[in-house]
């Protein structure tokens, strides 16, 4: 097993706002391995968001990481000074957003944006960035890329938008790319192509995906791993094969049967009961306690992290006997 | 069950819309005018029996939020024709259409943004009862408690404020509203796009227990073909303004007939390994509705496609079993 | 959103400000030491006094104590701004908000009106109506008001248009509510919010705009006060007794600037944006 590209340990971020303290971030756990795309999913307000920022150092005002450690190639990123974190974003660690054209700046063309993103991170010259920018918009497989150098964010489909992006991404040889929903906002047809593009391109350029879903389906389809994220933590993570479809932890198992499948119309979707905390005043022990049917006495202590298979962990009560055998 | 998209015996047909076209004129250019016109809709047509769920599919830009609105006639439609228990609410002068609203409404897909928010969940669950009939202030009360407990919300939340709730809670809200003159008929609009998939399921459980309590007939719209097939009796896939096919739940999904019914199916994402299928990756992205190809208008993204294709516009036929497809092959 | 505006201190202590004055104004004949000179008697003997324990402020070219007559003077002010700015709202708002919401022939009537008030310069066509109505307080109201409303009218409009495009009204329509309800029950309350917003800017303005009308002479008259034509007779007598025009002044000053810091405060917190996340 090969040394993870980034490692996030135990990493605990609070927010200040009119209502108090949220704990958006309440000890995540995970690693991104080589040439893997990592899915990292949950539902609204588990902190998925927030993790691929901490990552980035891009919190948004108010937010504070209290406790942690992110470790990519060898290196604490906490606490390093904006300058450093600056020469890391765009050349090293890369991201994309849901809304395609949110990297893309419309008073300028694409060709335009891709040579500035190269300025900043390298030096080369005029001919060389403009050669390599071509080359990078054909490897996201768009038509006649010394056209669409010309053309303006304004005139390009959500589809080609978010294939631009992907360029500007990769540009200056990332070694991480980190998704954040990147194709929610796509048609499905256009979101399996942008899938099958960045499958091709974790191989042909070798970089690390995390890839920041709600879709359960999307994941299955995508990537190798996942980690399922409830109330800012990890509550499961494995490869997908298992997680999906031998889960242990009772959330992800709630998840899936919420989820509609094909071969199961009219058996009736199970809903989980209760609604996801607000991470105002997390309590001492299980964040799912409330809404699980397994509930036990124990679970008002924090459940630690047991393995459940081979490189399979789940946070829960229900498993901690197993490792003891 | 009833399996087809069309029916024999017309008592059971609820709604029934013809050659239903929409199209939206827009003037463009600061210096030269020009006119552009944007086809949402061509000439559908399609059925929808009492009772049952037709569920409508296509991606942005193809028409399918149009056609719920259009339906309901919120949205004046530039020709067609739109039945509700043989009556064409098209024709009705604008007068009385307000009393036809009391049979159709909708629940749209952003509950965020269907609620009023400065108007407290008495005002909006209540404002289809003061505006259609004369029950007073104590009777309007009564009957919105009595919405709110079978959407399953409290009679407590009655002056609380929408922004004071979850997005599942408020489109309970929306579902009330939406019951308060007891309609027969429900569009709804993406109703479950906004939420978390555990909610999703919260709400789709609910709508399908309404539909059995109060019979309720529903054109169930929305992107995501997995949702829809759990949830559709019938389904019709959209295209460019265009019904392209129509049949079945079951027959759509183990026998899609039109390439792009076939490619949209491979792309879903299917959580089970089993379904999963080699993907059909389509080329290009969807065209624009004011510039549509010719002939067919999935022609030039299709790997099927023939000369005759891009020339000749094909029409929808029935293949057999009430399973209707719009293309030569 | 009350805890929002707590944390703006400078916003805070404008509001605070604004209410003492307000209720300096309201108890004004029980708090001025002098009430009789503040409407007018004379006082000769101690004419153009420096501040002293005696007059707080000084005393104005009639002896009169100018504390006394501050506080007197603080109602008309006060009253043009808030009144004039209700009269505002009152007549602008509602008439945007139809234009925006109707569009049409409507739309183009009234907007056409609105432009005509505003490419007046405010202050002229103020100048105008007062100086054919005649001076006095009502007037100056009145004219105020004239030149006021057309900016609520555009703003209503801007904002009725964008929200005749949102969900919730296209659900009041679907469920067949009739436009004019339809306009007062979701139109005019989601209006009301930038409006009051510009309002709480604007009774500042309003007035500065009735100071300085009643400073060229065709507000309150004399003997009555109205820190305006307090400033008229101060100017003459800047060089011997400059307390006479400074503190009217101030108070101009000190209640403009509260009313632009409270209405800034206030834009902050229903702009989406600048509000903190939750």
């Amino acid at each position: 097993m090969d040394q993870p590209v980034i490692t996030v340990r135990d990493l605990h971020l609070h927010f200040r706002t009119y209502a108090g303290v949220v704990h958006a971030l309440n000890g995540i756990d995970l690693e991104v391995y080589e040439q893997e795309i990592l899915g990292l999913v949950g539902e609204t307000g588990c902190g998925k968001s927030m993790t691929g920022l901490s990552i980035l150092g891009l919190i948004p005002q108010g937010g504070e990481i209290v406790s942690g450690d992110i470790i990519f190639k060898g290196e604490e990123l906490l606490g390093k000074p904006e300058s450093y974190m600056q020469n890391v974003r765009g050349r090293r660690i890369a991201m994309i957003f849901q809304d395609p054209g949110a990297s893309l700046n419309p008073l300028f063309t694409v060709g335009q944006q891709i040579e500035m993103v190269m300025q900043r991170h390298q030096r080369a010259s005029k001919q060389e960035m403009r050669e390599r920018a071509v080359e990078m918009l054909g490897m996201v497989e768009l038509p006649d890329p010394p056209r669409i150098l010309r053309t303006y964010p304004h005139e390009l489909s959500g589809g080609m938008k978010q294939r631009v992006s992907i360029a500007m991404a990769l540009s200056c040889g990332a070694e991480l790319l980190i998704a954040d929903e990147a194709t929610t906002d796509l048609d499905v047809t256009v979101q399996a192509q942008i899938l099958d593009l960045l499958h091709r391109l974790r191989d042909t350029q070798g970089v690390a995906i995390l890839m920041i879903t709600h879709d359960l389906a999307v994941v299955a389809e995508t990537c190798q791993r996942v980690a399922v994220l409830y109330a800012g933590q990890v509550v499961e993570d494995g490869p997908v094969d298992q997680v999906l479809y031998d889960s242990k932890h009772p959330y992800t198992q709630g998840l899936l049967q919420a989820s509609p499948r094909r071969d199961a119309k009219g058996k009736p979707l199970r809903a989980i009961a209760g609604t996801v905390p607000s991470g105002l005043a997390p309590p001492e022990g299980c964040s799912f306690r409330p809404r699980c049917s397994y509930a036990m006495e124990i679970c008002a202590q924090p459940p630690p992290r047991s393995s459940v298979g081979p490189l399979h962990t789940a946070v829960c009560f229900l498993y901690v006997n197993q490792e003891s055998k | 069950m009833n399996q087809s998209g069309r029916t024999d015996e017309p008592e059971d047909t609820h709604v029934r819309v013809r050659d239903l076209t929409k199209h939206f004129v827009q003037s463009v250019g600061l210096i030269r005018r020009r006119t552009r016109v944007v086809r949402a809709l061509e000439g559908v047509s399609l059925d929808v029996d009492r009772n049952r769920t037709l569920g409508v599919v296509g991606e942005s830009g193809c028409g399918k939020t149009t056609l719920g609105r259009c339906i309901l006639r919120l949205v004046e439609p530039t020709a067609g024709e739109v039945y509700f228990d043989g009556v064409d609410i098209l024709k009705v002068p604008l007068g009385q259409l307000r009393a036809h609203r009391r049979d159709m409404q909708i629940v749209f897909q952003n509950p965020y943004l269907s609620l009023d928010p400065r108007m407290s969940v008495l005002g909006i669950v209540g404002q289809p009862l003061h505006t259609h009939t004369s029950m007073d202030h104590g009777q309007v009360r009564d009957r919105v408690v009595e919405l709110l407990e079978r959407v399953g919300l409290a009679a407590d939340h009655l002056y609380r404020y929408p922004h004071e709730f979850s997005g599942g809670q408020m489109q309970r809200i929306a579902i009330a509203r939406a019951l308060a003159l007891e309609p027969r008929f429900l569009v709804l609009d993406e109703p479950t796009a906004a939420l978390d998939v555990s909610v999703q399921a919260q709400i789709m459980t609910l709508f399908s227990e309404l539909q059995r309590e109060l019979e309720l007939t529903y054109l169930f719209i929305s992107h995501n073909l997995t949702l829809v097939h759990y949830v559709s009796d019938t389904i019709a896939v959209i295209y460019l303004g265009k019904v392209i096919e129509l049949g079945g739940a079951a027959q759509i999904f183990d026998n899609p007939l039109h390439p792009y019914t076939e490619a949209l199916l491979s792309s879903t994402p299917a959580l089970d390994p089993d379904l999963r299928q080699r993907r059909i990756i389509l080329s290009g992205g969807v065209p624009d509705p004011a510039n549509p190809p010719s002939g067919c208008a999935f022609h030039p993204r299709c790997a099927k496609a023939t000369d005759d294709c891009s020339r000749v516009e094909p029409h929808l036929v029935d293949v057999g079993g009430g399973h209707l497809v719009s293309c030569h092959l | 959103m009350w805890r929002a505006l707590r944390r703006d201190r400078l916003a805070l202590i404008s509001l605070f400000i604004i209410l003492a004055i307000v209720l300096a104004a309201m108890l004004a004949p029980w708090l001025a030491p002098y009430p009789k000179q503040a409407r007018g008697a004379s006082n000769l003997s101690e004419r153009l006094s420096p501040p002293s324990r005696t007059h707080l402020l000084g005393t104005d070219d009639i002896g009169r104590d100018i504390l006394s007559r501050m506080l007197y003077g603080s109602r008309p002010s006060l009253s043009i701004g808030f009144l004039v700015v209700g009269m505002a709202i009152t007549i602008g708002m509602p008439l945007g908000a139809i234009a925006g919401f109707f569009g049409g022939w409507m739309d183009q009537t009234i907007m056409r009106i609105t432009d005509v008030f505003l490419s007046f310069p405010a202050l002229l066509l103020a100048i105008a109506i007062s100086a054919a109505l005649g001076p006095g307080l009502r007037n100056v109201m009145i004219a105020i008001g004239l030149t006021w409303w057309p900016w609520y009218t555009r703003l209503a409009r801007a904002q009725a248009v964008s929200l005749r495009e949102q969900t919730f009204v296209e659900a009041a329509r679907a469920i067949g509510v009739r436009n004019m309800t339809i306009v007062r029950q979701h139109i005019l309350p989601n209006v009301l919010t930038p409006c009051l917003v510009q309002a709480t800017t604007d009774v500042g303005s309003a007035i500065l705009m009735g100071t300085a009308l009643s400073f060229i002479g065709l507000g309150v008259q004399l003997p009555h006060a109205d820190w305006g034509n307090m400033l008229t007779v101060a100017r003459m007598y800047f060089a011997e007794a400059p307390w006479f025009a400074i503190f009217p002044g101030l108070a101009i000053l000190i209640v403009a600037m509260s009313f632009n810091l409270l209405g800034d405060g206030v834009r902050d917190v229903f702009d989406p944006r600048t509000r903190r996340r939750g």
